[in-house]
């Protein structure tokens, strides 16, 4: 049965998965694309509300710190290569069918770079997963998260 | 699966890994599988499924066998209609699915989508399933379990004395 969904809260629930995969260690090259997927949705909603989109953001910095010509697209592209978003999704031709890539570093970062774009876009209460993982980060620091705190760690562990 | 190598990184933090294309394929539609498996989040399993779907895609062509897409227009083929150029039926299948809306926001697209999440859900992992097991067989246990599940809830005995007594059905090359 067709049913119809606000493509934000589409998004939303991809980021709220791809929270899920990843602080549970349950499969972190997964998260990273949904989370890939989330912002690919959420960062042009921010544009076309007037806000600053965190690639747009980025992009600002780049020219303020190094002076580094680059479009917006550019900047996004950039971005979602380092993170390996596109790599996830994608075997071109030319490419090599084997890939180097980091699932805790890039998890974490396509999960940051979407819960940023969200934050902007419906503010950072406004989903309680979203929420819960960005006090997680700032509470515990992203290197308990890498490391492997995800929900094995807290078990019996205080948050301070 | 093959065995992971840890590689170097200018961040000492960072532990890359390598990874064969087929592995992450295999990662990704084993968790979409488990996601409609358990109706947890059929949304998630369609962009799941359709990014599996197309790396398999690629590899199954790249070993010079039949991919899932172009057995599909062979189908068509055989009932008479034009067959549909690959890349043009690869993004209707892709639309179709859902794949593009969940991934994808143009600023003349739509602030809604409108489809049966767990049906697209579900032909999305089958189509990306069908060019796994033509690379690594159906032994693996996501492969079985989905297999098994699909046995159950879509009446494989019936669907099965179907396929037997229809004898112009194109089979997979």
């Amino acid at each position: 049965m067709k049913e119809r969904y606000d493509k934000v809260e589409a998004a939303t629930q991809q980021l709220r998965t791809a929270i899920g995969l990843y602080v549970g260690k349950k499969d972190r090259v997964s998260a990273i694309t949904l989370a890939g997927a989330a912002d690919s949705i959420l960062s042009p909603m921010v544009r076309l509300e007037g806000k600053e989109n965190f690639a747009q953001y980025m992009r600002k910095e780049a020219v303020s710190d190094t002076g580094s010509v680059m479009t917006e697209a550019e900047a996004g592209r950039g971005l979602n290569d380092t993170l390996k978003i596109n790599a996830l999704k994608h075997l071109n031709r030319d490419e090599d069918e084997y890939l180097d890539l980091d699932p805790d570093e890039c998890g974490l970062g396509a999960i940051l770079k979407a819960c940023a774009n969200f934050k902007h876009l419906r503010g950072r209460r406004a989903d309680p997963i979203v929420d819960a993982f960005l006090t997680l980060v700032q509470v515990k620091g992203p290197d308990w998260l890498i490391a492997g705190g995800g929900l094995d760690g807290l078990r019996g562990a205080p948050l301070s | 699966m093959r065995k992971a190598r840890p590689r170097r990184s200018l961040n000492p933090r960072m532990a890359t890994i390598r990874y064969h294309r087929l592995d992450i394929a295999a990662m990704q539609l084993s968790t979409a599988a488990d996601l409609y498996m358990r109706g947890i989040d059929y949304l998630s399993a369609i962009t799941l499924a359709g990014a599996a779907g197309a790396v398999l895609d690629a590899l199954v062509r790249r070993a010079g066998e039949e991919s899932f897409i172009d057995y599909a227009r062979r189908v068509a083929e055989a009932k008479g209609r034009p067959i549909p150029g690959r890349t043009k039926y690869e993004r209707y299948v892709t639309n179709l699915f859902g794949v593009l809306a969940l991934k994808h926001h143009a600023e003349s697209d739509p602030a809604h989508l409108e489809l049966d999440a767990r049906t697209r859900a579900e032909q999305a992992i089958v189509r990306a399933m069908a060019d796994y097991i033509e690379l690594r067989g159906q032994h693996e246990p996501f492969v079985r379990g989905f297999l098994a599940y699909l046995w159950v809830t879509k009446n494989g005995p019936a669907v099965m004395a179907a396929y037997d007594a229809n004898p112009d059905i194109v089979t997979r090359r």
